[in-house]
């Protein structure tokens, strides 16, 4: 995708599946293939580099998101020119999971679900209103009686602490 | 323990935590947003990191991965028990535990003023374990997570005593998730009932982020001070003659202890955000006197920085003396109403001496224990 295409597809709404795309294989390989996420965080950041500042500022995440989104299905691409009939090849996409990669998400979160639980309830709590009901800090606060401040606190201690987790059951 | 410092966190894994946080708090605002593309500009690791998380935050969108728990049940486990927060809180070790239960016959021991450091450090820490005579329960209740069965403690009120010596600083979850963070040299006991939260200011300076409970208000007592509260934050210092009270978000009303019903002044003044009133005994509570603050440096001491804008150098003075067993004095009426002006390293009195001698102006000793004194030279107290 040209510099031009990206820029389209983030004025649009075409981002969203690409993103949802993106974390699957994320998910997958957190920790286990730790070189292959290094190699694909290595590209991304040479590709941000390239963006123009203003650009990169009015949405950074979304930036982020989608440049990663290419890196990882130019491989695809050039994954499928190099073996023609393997498998990956013929699904178009990384759309679907393989057998092993269901294996792999099936663990991921049984480690997710292990290391959520030994996270204190507030912090659970912050978590589960954040990512099942989409409440924004704010609404969180309101929720728990707790301060807007607190919210935040408990989402930067929960994000921290499952990664660090996740990493050290993995390795 | 300010989230600022997790932004700019030299761990990019706390970093991206914090940025990840911020991203995703809604509509953010453009110099934040600025500010996390130049935290992705400077490292590949930020953006590896970064990535990596936003795979954790999309594995939370996983129903499955919340099976079994309600916001509700936590709210009661949140209740229930007192939880220490990641790496902030240091835990009482087991060891002085026993001593405790040993030691609690005796009643409650005597504080006494060592003057070493480590004397008093040991010393504070003891006492924060055999104050309150039923510390045991509630320091059971701390070990909580990690150690024992929730229905060990379930039904206790939490009670007890927390401290710091000078320099150090800690931050401790209290039983309804309300957080209460102590700065350098301060003491709070804490008692908790089913119909009141109320924290006794001993000594120093502490910061609330109170959690709502309309049933349970919070109460903060310093001297012949009381500050109430029900969802809110502030901090309340305790100075010799006189108590601060700083509202960074809500509402609490503030007032003596013992209303005068002669008196003429209001039994209760109510603070809004960015609002400071200091209450002196025999002055007069008066709404005239609430004065407007800059949250960003009333919170300084968080981050350890002493902000001074325009204060008296005898005033100074006190305040690096709250932070540091090395203390300053300042010799002569003239030289302590010096204006200073300038951002300092709590824990740093000599660089903020090395500034003043700098004047040229003053000459400064330093005796055999270390004290600092800062006189003006002859030629210029002319």
């Amino acid at each position: 995708m040209t510099d031009s295409l990206l820029k389209a597809a983030l004025v649009g709404d075409l981002f969203d599946g690409q993103y949802k795309r993106l974390v699957r294989f994320l998910a997958r390989r957190l920790g286990w293939h730790a070189s292959e996420l290094e190699d694909l965080a290595q590209e991304a950041f040479l590709r941000l580099l390239r963006i123009e500042r203003t650009e990169l500022i009015r949405n950074p995440q979304a930036y982020l998101h989608q440049v990663a989104a290419n890196v990882l299905l130019e491989w695809r691409l050039r994954a499928r020119q190099q073996r023609p009939h393997s498998s990956e090849a013929t699904g178009s996409l990384p759309a679907e999971e393989s057998v092993e990669e269901l294996a792999d998400i099936a663990v991921t979160r049984r480690l997710m679900q292990r290391a959520l639980r030994e996270l204190p309830p507030l912090c659970q709590a912050v978590l589960l209103l954040r990512s099942q009901e989409d409440l924004s800090n704010e609404q969180i606060a309101e929720r728990l009686g707790v301060t807007r401040r607190m919210v935040k606190r408990h989402l930067e201690i929960g994000y921290a602490q499952l990664r660090d987790r996740l990493s050290r059951l993995n390795t | 323990m300010d989230s600022a410092n997790w932004l700019n966190s030299a761990d990019p894994r706390r970093a991206a935590a914090a940025w990840h946080a911020l991203m995703d708090s809604g509509l953010v605002p453009e110099e934040d947003r600025a500010a996390f593309a130049d935290w992705l500009s400077r490292s590949p690791t930020h953006v590896e990191e970064y990535l990596r998380l936003s795979a954790v935050r999309e594995q939370l969108s996983d129903r499955d991965l919340f099976k079994g728990i309600s916001v509700e049940e936590l709210q009661r486990q949140i209740g229930a028990n007192v939880d220490a927060l990641g790496n902030s809180v240091e835990l009482p070790k087991l060891e002085s535990l026993e001593k405790s239960a040993a030691l609690r016959e005796n009643g409650m021991p005597r504080l006494p003023r060592a003057r070493s450091f480590q004397a008093r450090h040991l010393t504070y820490r003891r006492a924060m374990v055999l104050a309150a005579s039923v510390v045991l329960v509630s320091a059971l209740g701390w070990l909580s997570l990690r150690e024992l069965p929730l229905s060990w403690f379930s039904a206790t009120s939490p009670s007890a005593t927390y401290a710091t010596t000078v320099g150090e600083q800690r931050s401790i979850v209290l039983a309804d998730g309300s957080i209460a963070e102590l700065n350098t040299r301060s003491r709070v006991h804490l008692h908790f009932t089913s119909t009141a939260r109320e924290a006794m200011l001993n000594e120093g300076e502490a910061l609330f982020h109170v959690a709502k409970d309309a049933k349970r208000p919070f109460r903060v007592y310093s001297g012949s001070t009381i500050v109430q509260a029900i969802g809110t934050e502030f901090t309340v210092r305790r100075d010799v003659n006189q108590t601060t009270v700083t509202v960074f978000e809500g509402r609490v009303s503030v007032g003596p202890t013992q209303v005068n019903s002669g008196a003429a002044s209001p039994a209760r003044i109510e603070l809004a955000s960015d609002q400071r009133l200091v209450i002196a005994p025999g002055k007069r509570l008066n709404t005239s006197s609430i004065e407007h603050v800059n949250t960003a440096t009333a919170l300084a001491w968080k981050s350890r920085r002493l902000v001074f804008d325009d204060l008296r150098l005898d005033a100074v003075a006190a305040e690096f003396n709250r932070y540091n067993i090395r203390q300053i004095r300042v010799a002569g009426t003239q030289l302590e109403t010096r204006s200073i002006t300038g951002v300092f390293n709590a824990n740093d009195p000599d660089s903020f001496v090395s500034f003043i001698e700098g004047r040229g102006d003053v000459s400064v000793e330093r005796s055999a224990g270390g004290d600092i004194v800062i006189r003006a030279r002859p030629a210029a107290e002319n």
